[in-house]
């Protein structure tokens, strides 16, 4: 097994509770990789962090697990992870430093999908849905040799009672196939990467239980026999974490019963393929359905005990533009609109709370020539954005002998150099430059790792503190629910967007009739006005300036 | 600006130089990548800097209408606004206004041009151009010229090239009289079109204001001219130019054209071909370009270019 996770702490002392308190725990990895959790989990797309090359993610301190959905690569036949290299490898990361987890599809994408069958799983990538078998899924995984393997799982949402107890069963049915040991790779079983179970059960928790009851269970006598080498008792014996979501008592049904000692982990949805299948007339779940932010997080550490997150959410908020700035425990001093005037402002305040992020889009960030962070932040960023630093001067290329040292560093430059400015990624997000994602996912990656130390530094202490301090955080800081949004709040997000587009457009205001900010900001929207706000300005300055801006332009004139 | 050559090639006007600017040294010859908007696409001023590279190119017109030059004052100049450490040059603005804008009128008295954002007409000067250079701070400025097409045939050439002069002179005039002559260096840019003898005239009249000027720059090339016709009007022009000037060949990006041009005495050269090209997923590797979107790339696991690995 490649992992093993030490529960650490439980908060609460309490029997009842404490299956599903707070805790705090120690993943160590057998290449040497260490985790305290609770922790992030970065996800990638076509195995690579998204806007950052392979020097930003070794510039990234917070990178260390590192989830790689392999339904991208399947445009390709057959894939490039099967043509000999492993994932880490082939994809430039540093077996010291990272692990990598590999899932068949990407769990932050909620698209509506075909329906998966008995024998396979439908897969997304770029030329469409595929089809996967079990054995093609085991197949893949040997050759792409991940730290960690997430099980194919039959979690689409399904409708009826009878097609719920299916996806139960081909769950169960599919993991024993994943462990099946092979007479050709017996040998190689000692490096058999550990095992996410990703729980099925779907918004029917009598489902869930049931699914973890299954896991429980003594194994079926033809499961002995297939599994011998294995030496289990049941299922659960074989996997090190569970990938849950739902909301918190759909996650209490997945997990009650099983072994606490096991990872728990939660994904995020992408906010934009969110969609409720039509046909299933499923409406939403309430509660926590995914992670929006840190106050999801929160609530899935103090109610669940939730140990990994997938970071999908943090790098959907840099691609819209947003610098998160908010910290943990949060600041001791009341709420004050009086220090937002000027440069380096916190946040804005809307009703009474404040937002936990800057909309870079926004104008009030054209002149402010300020770090990403306001000036009243206890955090240190560690990212490269915020505390950039040249590279030492052997690791600068010397493209001849001429500039070689010492005539290359008679004017030394200095090894820190002054953070990157609000001023500096306004512009470039509105001149479409790359380097704003870039230089937002690695600060945003940095901020929710350093709000998850603060949950742990906060955990370690004695108990009770944790609890106080995820209120007075829900006090300060705004969650966002949709019951909150008043018309008048309505009104300034749209004040912005519209002098986002002024500026984009210097003074003439083009927004065309029904953009959509009003559905974005009451129904279809995340519920987060920060977010829905940096969203709408992110697609108006996309469509101004985008491809066919100009022959729309023509269109129109 | 400091300007010394090192070293000399003993059958071409090649030579390796090091001119020393307010940011630093930069050897010579040396390729610009251009910072079109304030940032080498793509990549972070840190990433540029490990690179090796100590000079990139910024364009005025882009940087005057996003971020402004009040953003730009603001920040204290282009350097700490990008965060880049090491040395600067900006365009004139005057190829964007005939590249980008259609209805864009030369007169004597500048560029009048239709502002592509509110429409209204706007004048764009010698004296403004160097003005906004000036708030934007790079090391090397570039007068304003007057741009023609290297495909345009006629008195029009003559009238560009003869005025480009004339601006010229405005351009010194404020530059000097500006007191940043000891931070910033105003380049000459040599016109004259595919012609000769105009680029004859034009060479001797800059090659006169040689004191006031910190370098030169062959413009009006690299449109669509032969090749043939491209080296000649090169090495006619540094054949002309004084030695002890950086020689800045605008344009060039090509490994072949930037190698003529070398030989033939050019120390520098921008394009947006390498950056541009990377984005259309192609990598230039010293077996020439590689085209990494196609399928028959797949198969191939060799970095893509073995040679530039460090030798450690």
């Amino acid at each position: 097994m490649f992992l093993s996770f030490e529960n650490l702490s439980s908060a609460s002392s309490s029997s009842s509770t404490s299956l599903f308190g707070p805790r705090l725990g120690s993943l160590v990895c057998k290449n040497g990789v260490k985790i305290t959790t609770p922790n992030l989990i970065t996800p990638t797309s076509r195995g690579v962090v998204p806007h950052l090359s392979r020097d930003n993610v070794l510039r990234t301190q917070s990178i260390s697990w590192i989830h790689v959905p392999y339904e991208s690569f399947l445009e390709c036949k057959p894939p490039i992870p099967t043509l000999g290299l492993s994932l880490h490898d082939l994809l430039g990361f540093r077996h010291d430093r990272h692990v990598i987890s590999m899932s068949l599809r990407d769990l932050s994408d909620g698209r509506e999908m075909p329906s998966n069958a008995a024998k396979y799983v439908s897969a997304w990538c770029i030329r469409g849905a595929r089809k996967v078998t079990p054995e093609e899924y085991r197949r893949y995984t040997s050759l792409a040799k991940p730290d960690i393997v997430y099980a194919l799982a039959d979690v689409q949402p399904v409708a009826s009672q009878k097609r719920l107890i299916k996806s139960v069963e081909r769950t169960a049915e599919w993991l024993v196939q994943l462990l099946k040991p092979c007479d050709a790779e017996d040998n190689a079983q000692a490096s058999a990467p550990s095992i996410i179970l990703q729980m099925p059960g779907g918004q029917s928790n009598q489902a869930r239980s049931a699914f973890a009851h299954t896991l429980i269970e003594p194994l079926h006598p033809t499961d002995v026999h297939t599994l011998k080498p294995l030496r289990l008792s049941c299922l659960d014996d074989a996997i090190s974490g569970y990938a849950v979501d739902g909301s918190i008592e759909q996650i209490k049904a997945s997990l009650d019963g099983l072994n606490e000692k096991k990872l728990r982990i939660a994904h995020s949805t992408t906010f934009s393929t969110l969609t409720i299948p039509p046909a299933t007339g499923l409406s939403p779940s309430t509660g926590v359905d995914m992670i929006r932010g840190p106050h999801d997080m929160l609530d899935l550490i103090r109610d669940v005990g939730i140990d990994l997150f997938g970071a999908e959410w943090v790098i959907k908020l840099a691609q819209w533009g947003i610098a998160l700035d908010f910290e943990f425990p949060p600041p001791q001093a009341p709420i004050n609109s009086k220090i937002d005037s000027g440069s380096g402002t916190s946040p804005k305040i809307r009703g009474s709370k404040r937002d936990i992020g800057h909309n870079l889009y926004d104008v009030r960030y054209r002149m402010d020539c300020t770090r990403l962070l306001n000036s009243n932040s206890s955090v240190t960023c560690p990212c490269f954005t915020c505390a950039p630093s040249s590279c030492s001067s052997e690791d600068v290329i010397r493209h001849s002998r001429v500039d070689d040292p010492p005539l290359y560093d008679l004017k030394s430059p200095p090894r820190s150099r002054t953070p990157h400015t609000r001023a500096y990624i306004h512009h470039l997000l509105h001149t479409h430059e790359m380097s704003s994602y870039a230089l937002l996912v690695g600060h945003n990656l940095a901020i929710i790792s350093t709000f998850l130390q603060g949950v742990r530094n906060s955990l370690e202490l004695s108990g009770g503190q944790f609890n106080a301090e995820v209120d007075k955080f829900f006090e300060y800081y705004a969650s966002g629910e949709h019951e909150s949004i008043y018309p008048s709040e309505v009104a300034k997000v749209e004040a912005v967007v519209e002098a986002v587009v002024a500026e984009a457009t210097e003074g003439e205001v083009l927004l065309p009739q029904g953009s959509g900010v009003r559905d974005t900001l009451t129904g279809k929207g995340t519920g987060i006005l920060l977010f829905d706000e940096a969203r709408v300005c992110h697609a108006e300055v996309e469509r101004l300036r985008g491809k066919g801006s100009l022959k729309r332009d023509r269109e129109v004139g | 600006m400091q300007f010394e050559i090192i070293a000399r090639c003993s059958t071409t006007r090649a030579r390796v130089s090091r001119m020393t600017l307010a940011h630093g040294p930069t050897m010579l010859p040396t390729f610009m990548p251009v910072a079109t908007q304030a940032a080498i696409k793509g990549l972070t001023p840190e990433q540029v800097e490990s690179l090796g590279i100590t000079l990139i190119l910024n364009n005025t017109y882009h940087l005057n209408l996003r971020p402004g030059i009040d953003v730009l004052k603001a920040a204290g100049g282009a350097h700490e606004f990008q965060g880049w450490n090491h040395n600067l040059l900006t365009d004139s603005g005057g190829f964007q206004l005939v590249s980008l804008s259609k209805f864009t009128t030369i007169t004597e008295e500048g560029a009048l041009f239709q502002s592509p954002f509110t429409g209204e007409p706007t004048m764009l000067t010698p004296e403004e151009s160097i003005s906004i250079q000036h708030a934007i701070g790079a090391d090397i400025i570039m007068q304003l010229d007057d741009v023609v097409s290297s495909l345009e045939t006629g008195p029009r050439v003559a009238e560009a090239s003869e005025r480009s002069v004339r601006w010229l002179d405005r351009c010194i005039n404020y530059h000097k009289s500006s007191g940043k002559d000891d931070r910033q260096n105003l380049f000459a840019i040599v016109q004259g079109g595919l012609d000769f003898k105009l680029r004859d005239r034009c060479l001797d009249a800059m090659v006169d204001r040689k004191d006031d000027v910190a370098g030169y720059a062959i413009g009006g090339l690299s449109g669509g001219e032969e090749k043939d016709i491209f080296w000649r009007l090169i090495s006619q022009c540094t054949a002309k130019l004084p030695e002890d000037r950086p020689r800045y060949s605008m344009g060039i990006g090509f490994a072949e054209d930037l190698l003529v041009c070398v030989a033939l005495g050019v120390d520098m050269a921008d394009c947006v071909f390498p950056t541009r090209t990377a984005r259309f997923g192609v990598a230039l590797t010293r077996k020439g370009a590689v085209n990494l979107s196609k399928k028959c790339t797949l198969l191939n696991r060799h970095p893509t270019d073995i040679a530039t690995r460090r030798q450690s």
